[in-house]
């Protein structure tokens, strides 16, 4: 399978392949990280194929509110287009982007 | 029971004293890192922190901040004080989650929903956060 390397950075990797795009969160994701982390994405040209977004939340251990709110803005002009799965979040991360309703709008795994 | 004096706030210090505190927590009260009450407890402190220097950056640098840790066989009190924080609390507890189109705004909602109980004093510059140990 072919796979592009978009981007790495200590905070984020960026990857796309035949199937998904996949971000990788490298960092807690929190009003210390946020700036850095929002500045990366927005950086990142998403390709209009494929249609599938995967974030990967194995290295993020926690989140603050802060850090929803620049999850819901940066995914919620996206679900229109393309769908979003969460993967790897922990118990308690995933309880918190359930409480915060991301659940509405993407899978949460 | 915990107490902690911090003597001046900002957001640089906020990690390294909700760590401190939580090294202290789970060393007292025996619980791991990966729970949920360990996540409750560190992200409401967290935002509170966050809330006290957000509301009143100046007055969080100078005024210290109280923490009192207290706890029965059912509960864990949280106490977070800063006298020269106040806000008007109320406006931000509501009874729903912030809209989706909304970017900020969600640290008390959070607090409220992962706790039993949460509340401010008259002034808002005490909260009191109730967690179930069970």
């Amino acid at each position: 399978m072919r796979t592009k390397d978009k981007g790495d950075s200590v905070m984020i990797n960026y990857n796309v392949d035949h199937e998904q795009i996949t971000f990788t969160f490298k960092e807690d994701i929190n009003f210390e990280t946020v700036r850095q982390i929002e500045t990366k994405v927005r950086e990142l040209e998403i390709p209009g194929q494929p249609k599938r977004i995967v974030i990967d939340f194995k290295q993020v251990r926690f989140i603050d509110s802060t850090g929803v709110g620049f999850l819901i803005s940066w995914i919620h002009p996206l679900i229109s287009d393309y769908q979003i799965r969460i993967i790897n979040s922990s118990f308690p991360v995933k309880n918190i982007l359930q409480i915060c309703k991301l659940d509405t709008l993407v899978d949460i795994t | 029971m915990l107490t902690y004096n911090f003597p001046g706030m900002a957001k640089e210090n906020v990690k390294s004293y909700v760590e401190l505190i939580l090294r202290d927590i789970r060393k007292e009260l025996s619980l791991k890192e990966e729970c949920l009450l360990h996540y409750s407890l560190q992200l409401s402190i967290w935002e509170i922190l966050v809330n006290i220097i957000d509301h009143n950056p100046e007055a969080a640098a100078i005024c210290h901040t109280h923490i009192a840790i207290r706890w029965t066989d059912s509960d864990i009190i949280l106490e977070i004080t800063n006298k020269g924080s106040g806000f008007d609390w109320r406006k931000y507890l509501t009874t729903g989650p912030p809209s989706l189109a909304q970017e900020r705004g969600r640290g008390l909602y959070i607090i409220q929903s992962i706790s039993k109980h949460f509340t401010f004093d008259e002034n808002g510059e005490s909260a009191n956060i109730t967690f179930p140990r069970k």
